[in-house]
């Protein structure tokens, strides 16, 4: 059996090994990241049937919790490590074709140290370990999206920069009011401490907790950072951020709140913020006319949705968040890929430059059309399934409250699909009259894009493939008693 | 306007935090965790510098992903100005007077000493891999603002760097190997306050303080080359 | 005796950090806020913390300094 450390470590081995590699030859330096999260993808896959009976700890240095720093691979972790080794292994493969200028070498070496932060913090048991692998991701994130050096770039990553250095300084500050009261870093150690949230002392650090940790998770008035920074990111990282980055921001939201706190009371304000997130995601992105600016709305609200899910707090509710979650991140990956070669072959964001696309690129139009259609939510695609059980779980509480939010998220969903045809309608039914050379995008980027397809579509006609590990994942997150017994005993 | 919001929002903030800080009181000697290092740090890993045990033994881990930030930041400003075009490589620099140029020779290699000391005794006297990197960089940075005209060479910077990371990895690797965890200090803890004790730490050490001295060095080396 | 020696650097240091703020030569502003990162440092070591005394003192005192230095002389030096 391996050891899950290894999901971190050699992804960061290999980061530190791409300069040597470098001064041996150019060539190899772009395959490295592809061999990495290879590995990382057999590793966790392999994982996956056996935490979803007994999660795997694994106790750094040898020394017993809560005085070393413990990894637990339970159900949630490995399956967002399965969820980020697959995803980026196929943005790897696109990028072989797709970087093709400024430092590459460096490209490499931060996105391999993006896939190790966002690895460590799905997997880690300590908060303040949480802190630095976040620290990880959200600095080379930063590197990414200024990555192209032109102005809009920079000044988008500059603006990303302040507000997620801001971010940080909160949560440090609530890192160091926990360890203050209760002398310990170890997350089950402190929910076995945790009891309740009125006293102020507890209440003040998972506001800063929520709130730094929210800037990253774009939750509602915390985004104003992306839809500047996916926009002006190459295509590759945008995909990796809006796939990867927030959920795994968004992630770590929920964790501080139901495990760490165990705050019942908290979760009626997260889900009026999740219906607020998705509204205002929704309206933004109907009166865009950057397609990349569209998409990063609708990232913001579909996060929005999958907050509402998850503080629905039952187990229908937390598997049906999860579920939405994949959907969400296949969909706009693919989403992501297939523009990133429409924007390179005409040279403008604006959706009225991709008409008459569906006969110059018909592959890539289709497989764009396919993720457009998941994300709306009709069958046979995964999106389908997705919104179905967050739209049972939320009527099954049988309370007003949420018959009235369900309504929102309908009125939402409505938004979502009239803009998304909109970008439909100009790919297809108008074309241009005049040129209709075929230049397709080239193999490099066609198979990733055609394996999400058969992703989406396979999961969409038999959710059930995944609905099986997400029981046990909801079971995690809200059994909190079974998480500090299985770590401390 | 948007002053008086901000500094209402830092009151708020202000206000808060005295507000839980005064439940929590100052300097308590109870703490869980840190009682259980100041008893049992010494035997458990035979430094004589109880935080160095802490850095390295106890939470290596964080220390691991502190060198990934690092790296990171540094890797990170050299992406966004390496998109430049590079500059002409021979410039005409102005010479540094013979007294600063002399003062530079003798000082700098006085200065990489004590930050080398820094971080080879880390296990014994306060101080450790970061801070005798910080002093190392700071030697470059001497010599880039006095010696000028002498450059930071950049494949050995590189591999300086690489394998500094390589090693420390290494080293919890190959805990992994033996079987007992990664980061298990697997050498002889030695006798107590000579140089060869405590393990692997002291040169888990070495390595983060070339690492983070290289690491530095090159930031500067980004920083100024641009600005001529 | 050295309640007073703290609340004087304490003030020093609050003075230094809203003087950083205010000030309009930028070059002035680096000075006070390296007086605030020197400060911290004296702070840490009355407070028997030497390692993170020395890691503040150069790494703040000196490096930070000299990066924000070379940074106003590629922009602009007075804040408008």
């Amino acid at each position: 059996m391996v050891n899950p450390v290894l999901l971190i470590v050699v992804p960061l081995a290999l980061a530190f090994a791409v300069p040597l590699f470098g001064l041996i030859s150019k060539k190899i330096v772009k395959f490295l990241p592809v061999v990495a999260l290879l590995f990382n993808l057999i590793v966790s896959v392999m994982l996956l049937p056996k935490v979803m009976e007994q999660p795997i700890h694994v106790f750094i240095g040898g020394f017993s919790p809560p005085f070393c720093i413990n990894l637990v691979a339970g159900p949630i972790g490995i399956l967002f490590s399965v969820l980020i080794a697959l995803v980026g292994l196929l943005v790897s493969v696109y990028a072989l074709g797709y970087i093709k200028e400024g430092a590459i070498e460096k490209y490499h070496i931060l996105y391999l140290l993006l896939i190790t932060g966002a690895t460590g913090v799905v997997l880690t048991g300590d908060i303040f370990n949480l802190f630095v692998f976040f620290e990880i991701l959200c600095i080379s994130s930063y590197s990414l999206v200024a990555y192209l050096g032109n102005k809009a770039g920079i000044e988008s990553a500059v603006k990303y920069l302040l507000q997620g250095a801001l971010g940080s300084s909160l949560i440090l500050l609530g890192i160091g009011l926990l360890y203050a009261k209760y002398g310990t870093l170890n997350m089950a150690d402190l929910a076995g401490n945790i009891h309740s949230i009125k006293s102020f002392s507890n209440f003040l650090p998972l506001v800063l907790l929520v709130t730094g940790l929210g800037v990253e998770a774009a939750i509602f008035p915390l985004n104003a950072w992306l839809p500047d920074a996916h926009s002006s990111a190459p295509s590759s990282i945008s995909a990796i951020l809006s796939g990867i980055a927030i959920e795994v921001g968004l992630y770590a939201v929920v964790r501080v709140v139901f495990t760490i706190f165990g705050a019942s009371s908290f979760l009626v304000f997260l889900l009026f913020l999740g219906v607020l997130t998705l509204l205002i995601g929704e309206m933004s992105a109907f009166s865009q006319n950057n397609i990349k600016r569209m998409f990063a709305y609708s990232s913001i609200g579909q996060i929005g949705l999958i907050l509402f899910a998850l503080s629905i707090a039952t187990p229908d509710g937390v598997s049906a968040g999860f579920f939405q979650l994949i959907s969400h991140t296949l969909a706009k990956a693919l989403l992501f890929l297939a523009v990133g070669y429409m924007i390179y072959r005409t040279g403008s964001m604006d959706i009225s430059s991709l008409e008459g696309m569906g006969k110059k690129m018909p592959y890539t139009s289709l497989a764009f059309t396919i993720g457009v259609l998941s994300l709306v939510g009709m069958p046979p695609f995964i999106g389908f399934p997705s919104k179905l059980m967050i739209i049972r779980a939320a009527l099954l509480k049988q309370e007003t409250l949420f018959t009235v939010l369900v309504v929102l998220v309908l009125i939402a969903t409505v938004i979502e699909g009239a803009y998304f045809f909109r970008v439909i309608q100009a790919i297809y039914f108008r074309g241009e009259k005049s040129e209709k050379k075929r230049e397709g995008a080239p193999l490099s980027a066609l198979i990733p894009l055609f394996i999400f397809v058969g992703l989406i579509v396979v999961i969409g006609v038999y959710p059930k493939l995944v609905t099986n590990f997400l029981d046990s994942t909801a079971s995690e997150l809200l059994n909190r008693l079974d998480y500090i017994k299985g770590v401390i005993g | 306007m948007r002053r008086i919001i901000a500094i209402a929002l830092l009151a708020i903030i202000v206000m808060g935090i005295s507000l839980a800080v005064r439940e929590i009181p100052f300097g308590k000697t109870d703490t869980k965790v840190g009682e259980y290092y100041l008893n049992e740090g010494r035997e458990e890993t035979g430094a004589a510098n109880i935080v160095t045990s802490v850095v390295v033994n106890y939470r290596g881990f964080d220390t691991l992903g502190e060198i990934a930030v690092l790296f990171t930041a540094a890797i990170g400003l050299g992406a966004v100005f390496g998109s430049r075009k590079k500059r002409k490589v021979a410039e005409e620099v102005e010479k540094s007077s013979l007294i600063v140029y002399t003062g530079c020779r003798f000082l700098f290699p006085v200065i990489l000493l004590v930050g080398a000391y820094i971080f080879i005794y880390g296990h014994l006297t306060p101080g450790g891999g970061f801070q005798g990197g910080a002093v190392v960089a700071s030697a470059f940075l001497l010599m880039y603002l006095t010696c000028r005209g002498k450059r930071v060479r950049d494949k050995s910077n590189k591999v300086v760097e690489s394998l500094g990371g390589l090693i420390f990895v290494g080293m919890g690797l190959v805990g992994l190997v033996i079987g007992k965890g990664f980061l298990f200090n697997f050498l002889p803890k030695g006798e107590f306050l000579t140089l060869f004790s405590a393990g692997i730490i002291p040169i888990i050490y070495i390595a983060i303080g070339f690492k983070v001295g290289a690491e530095l060095a090159g930031v500067l080396d980004n920083l100024i080359e641009e600005s001529k | 005796m050295n309640v007073i020696i703290a609340t004087v650097l304490v003030l020093v240091m609050l003075v230094a950090a809203i003087a950083a703020l205010i000030f309009k030569d930028l070059l002035n502003a680096v000075i006070a806020s390296s007086v605030v990162s020197l400060i911290a440092a004296v702070i840490f070591y009355l407070l028997q913390a030497p390692d993170v005394a020395m890691a503040e003192a150069a790494i703040g005192a000196a490096l930070v300094t000299a990066i924000f230095i070379i940074a106003i002389r590629r922009t602009k030096r007075f804040e408008e």
